[in-house]
């Protein structure tokens, strides 16, 4: 006697087994993450979900009423794993993916917002000293309160594994996602495990931060007279950064 | 970098076909996915299925192929594809460099052994 379980797969209702059900569950998360990036992931998902369904139908018959683990991995051996399709994807689609080096926020080794993460795995240093170098800026070299939301509105977060790789740098090739999705990169939840008092300390800037986007037009007259100085000299270096770091492309190759 | 060795030429040498070979398909034809996946493995033109789903809408975006929803008579409706006038131009000048490299690697093939030598020393 073995559980089964009902999904309904592209309109049409099928009962898996067990073991089947979660064969199939792994495997379409992993295509899933493998086309993260495609901007008709979508599309393709569901097209491979009707060709699955095409196949279960198949395998049914009067006396055959459930799928089981061996159709499944019919299934998956037919279409291909993760590893499979990105060997045989043709050279065109290869080599049309980014290799350029991204700047994006690090929700995976984030305080407030992954900005330093973020910056810090860009260059493949260690997040802390760039904290470091951020307190060091605004407290002791006058940069503007408005530094770090300013730098949170601007740089994107890494959402899917393929953002997080491109964020290091390496290019987005399948043992490289594979290896993020190992190590079983967060998708980026909202509120991670923070201490109670980490969190008091930050809400002022976290507050700041979720409303910067409906200030931005306005932008100008939240600023203190005081600020308004520091900020323009503030604006223009991070121009300067910007033309130095975030448009460069990185090393190809590799 | 990927090992030097006959499978991975073989399949290096697949792959820069696949487009052309699906378009080509396409081209004869109403067909919806499995149709050509049918036809691709009848031919042993392709190891596994997946890769012909993100070529389809790579084909798709480059506007050279188009699709309808159809009803079947069996399960949920399928997508039909078709060539645009584009992807029709595009598989003319597929074809004909398939035609030139055809020729000149038929050519190659039947060179009899020791003729450039001869040619040489003439």
């Amino acid at each position: 006697m073995k559980k089964t379980l009902t999904i309904n797969f592209n309109q049409t209702v099928f009962s898996l087994e067990e073991d089947a059900y979660q064969k199939l569950d792994q495997y379409l998360n992993s295509v899933n993450k493998y086309f993260a990036d495609n901007p008709d992931k979508e599309e393709i998902i569901s097209d491979i979900e009707t060709r699955a369904a095409e196949k279960f139908s198949q395998k049914l018959s009067r006396s055959k009423t459930v799928i089981n683990l061996k159709d499944i991995n019919g299934f998956i051996s037919s279409m291909g794993t993760v590893e499979a399709i990105s060997g045989e994807e043709s050279v065109s689609a290869v080599s049309g993916k980014t290799r350029l080096k991204h700047l994006f926020r690090d929700p995976d080794n984030r305080i407030i917002a992954g900005v330093a993460s973020g910056i810090a795995a860009y260059f493949g240093a260690d997040p802390t000293l760039i904290r470091l170098i951020f307190i060091i800026l605004i407290f002791a070299l006058g940069f503007s309160i408005w530094f770090y939301p300013l730098l949170w509105l601007i740089i994107p977060l890494a959402k899917t594994a393929a953002e997080k790789i491109e964020m290091k740098g390496k290019p987005v090739t399948l043992a490289n996602i594979q290896a993020a999705i190992n190590n079983k990169f967060p998708q980026s939840s909202p509120d991670k495990d923070e201490g109670k008092i980490v969190k008091i300390l930050l809400f002022p800037f976290k507050l700041i931060g979720r409303s910067l986007p409906y200030l931005s037009p306005a932008f100008g007259n939240f600023l203190l007279p005081a600020e308004v100085g520091s900020f323009r000299i503030f604006c223009l270096r991070t121009l300067n950064c910007l033309a130095v770091v975030g448009y460069l492309p990185a090393d190809r190759g590799g | 970098m990927e090992p030097f060795n006959a499978a991975n030429s073989q399949s290096q040498m697949r792959k820069g076909i696949l487009e052309f070979i699906v378009l080509l398909i396409i081209s004869r034809g109403r067909v919806y996915a499995s149709n050509i996946l049918d036809r691709l493995k009848k031919n042993e033109l392709i190891v596994v299925e997946g890769t012909l789903y993100p070529l389809l809408s790579r084909l798709k975006n480059e506007g050279w192929l188009a699709y309808s929803w159809k009803e079947s008579n069996s399960g949920p409706p399928r997508k039909y594809y078709s060539l645009t006038a584009a992807g029709k131009k595009i598989l003319t000048q597929l074809t004909l460099t398939w035609n030139h490299l055809n020729q000149s690697v038929g050519s190659l093939l039947n060179t009899k052994k020791g003729k450039y030598e001869k040619n040489l020393n003439h």
